[in-house]
Formats: C-alpha cells, structure tokens, sequence
C-alpha cells in the first residue's frame, strides 16, 4: 500500500478522535504542554503544529475557556473544557460508540477485516 | 536562548502582526517547558547542539506558523474546474486568432512593417495577450470565490426559494439551443454558477 496514501487515510481517521481526545482531557485544566504530554502518555501522539491550532479553535467555538497564568515563573495558558464542550463531549462520545457498533456489525457480517 | 528567541521572532514575522504575539507564547511556552524537563532530566543546561536539534524536529518557522493561520485559497475547489475551462477556451480562442493574423501578415499581407512579417513577433503578442488574460480571469474567479465565501459564510438558505437556484430550461427552450455549439450553451450556465448566491430574500 502506497505510504502516503495510508498516511492520509489515518490521519484523516483520526481527526475527529483527537478532538474527542482533547475535549475528555480538558475536562481537568491543563496547559499545552501537561496536555500533549497527557495524551502522548496514553498512547496519542499528537504534534504541537496540531494540538495548538486546535486548542484555538475549540475555544473559538466555545468548547473551551483559557487563560494566560504565571506558574514556575512563567506565563502559560491554561485551558479548561466548557460547559457547552462537555456537553458536545458527550454526544461525540454517543457518535463515537454508535459508529464503533456499526464498524464491528460490518466487519462481522463480512467475515473479518480481510 | 538566543537561538530560541531567534526561532520564534522567525515563526512571529509568518503571522499578521495584530496576533502576533499571542500566538508566539504558545510554541514559545511549549518549547520551553520541553527544554526544562530535558534539562532536569539530565541534570545540565542543553549544549547549543541539542538546543538546535530540538529546533530542527519543531520544523522550518514558516510551517509552524502555517499550521495556525486559517486556511485560504484564491480560488476554492468548486470553481477550478470552471476556472480552468475558462482558461483553455481563451487561450484557445487568442491562439486562433493570433494564428490566422500571423498567417495574413507574414504569408498573405504585402507591404506590412517588416516588424509584422515576424512570426516571433506574433507569438510574442500571443504570449503577452495570455498573461493578461490568465490575470484578468484569476482575478474575476478570486472576486466570484470571495463574493461566495461571504455567501456561505450568511445564513443557511432556503433551497424551495425560486429565486436561490438557477432556473431549468423547458423542453422547446433545450430543442431550440440544441444548434449553438457547446462553450455557447454552456456560458449561461458558467455565468449563472459563477454569479449565484443567496438571494437575500430567501436567506
């Protein structure tokens, strides 16, 4: 399989996992930084190129609240989910298991993944 | 730090200046909370050598500040094929006509400039008249896409308002354009896809 190819298929694939990703963790405040280092730790790599256009973005969309703090003498912008983000959450995470069910009806009605 | 500071004044000079500084702080906090735990990790201050490797994988500053501005293009998917089919039908129609004004000068016409007898001169001509074309073409498509992007960008419209799509021909209508060539036929529906929006009426 062509690797560029497959690159893209999975990242496209896990676009829409990472938001969920993001969303469950702020659900404690945390900074960029403790946040990537949050999800790496539990498997989800994630660069910084990605991980702070989203942060902005989700907070552009109200799903987020931040604030620049002083910690360690140093300012750092601290993110916390939203009330409207955790309840988006929640019906991602409904999305999310409805379509985890139907992938495996598919792939067991088809005999397997191959 | 200097070369810290160096990286993020290159990521800072890739961004609008009014959200300059507010983006900045992020990969610059990032970067050097990284650099802090290496640096407790290893129980020493980085050497210039690790600094800048660490630099290197964050990747070239233009990129980095790429990944934080909106995406934006001259001319969006939906209008490049029309886009490009505009562009070949003037370019092939200059080409005809340059074609056969080179013919007549430097075959058929007697006693023209000497300047006009050239072919090169003609292809020169040729040359210049697409340039411009291609530039006045971009330009319009760049308008059309901007125009639309505001339209998007309104309220969500109504399709059953008569007056948001374009109308369809009716049966003796489509008999009687059958005759007109193709790239005829097809500039009213080129105009009107290139010119619709949202009627405020209906949106």
């Amino acid at each position: 399989v062509n690797a560029d190819l497959f690159e893209n298929l999975r990242l496209e694939l896990r676009r829409g996992c990472v938001v969920i990703a993001v969303l469950a963790a702020l659900g404690t405040e945390r900074y960029g930084y403790t946040l990537r280092k949050f999800l790496i730790e539990r498997g989800l790599e994630i660069d910084e190129g990605t991980l702070y256009p989203l942060l902005r973005r989700l907070e552009s969309q109200g799903l987020l609240a931040s604030e620049w703090r002083e910690e360690d003498k140093r300012r750092k912008r601290f993110c916390r989910r939203s009330d409207t983000g955790g309840q988006v959450l929640g019906r991602l995470l409904d999305e999310w298991r409805s379509l985890d069910a139907s992938l495996g009806a598919i792939l067991s009605s088809e005999g397997g993944e191959r | 730090m200097k070369a810290l500071d160096e990286y993020l004044d290159a990521v800072g000079t890739w961004l609008p200046a009014a959200q300059r500084a507010d983006i900045v702080a992020e990969p610059g906090e990032d970067l050097r909370s990284e650099i802090k735990e290496r640096e407790s990790s290893l129980g020493r201050a980085l050497s210039d050598d690790e600094l800048l490797a660490l630099l290197q994988r964050r990747g070239h500053p233009m990129w980095v500040a790429e990944s934080y501005l909106p995406k934006r293009q001259l001319i969006g998917p939906a209008m490049l094929p029309l886009y490009f089919r505009a562009l070949k039908v003037a370019c092939a129609v200059l080409a005809a006509i340059f074609g056969v004004l080179m013919l007549a000068f430097t075959v058929f016409v007697k006693g023209a400039s000497p300047e006009l007898a050239q072919p090169r001169f003609w292809i020169w001509q040729l040359g210049l008249w697409s340039f411009a074309y291609v530039g006045l073409f971009t330009t319009i498509f760049a308008l059309v896409e901007r125009r639309q992007l505001h339209a998007r960008a309104a309220d969500a419209c109504d399709p059953r308002a008569p007056r948001a799509l374009p109308s369809m021909p009716t049966d003796d209508e489509t008999r009687s354009r059958s005759w007109r060539p193709i790239w005829w036929r097809s500039r009213g529906g080129w105009l009107r896809a290139a010119s619709w929006r949202p009627s405020s009426a209906s949106c």
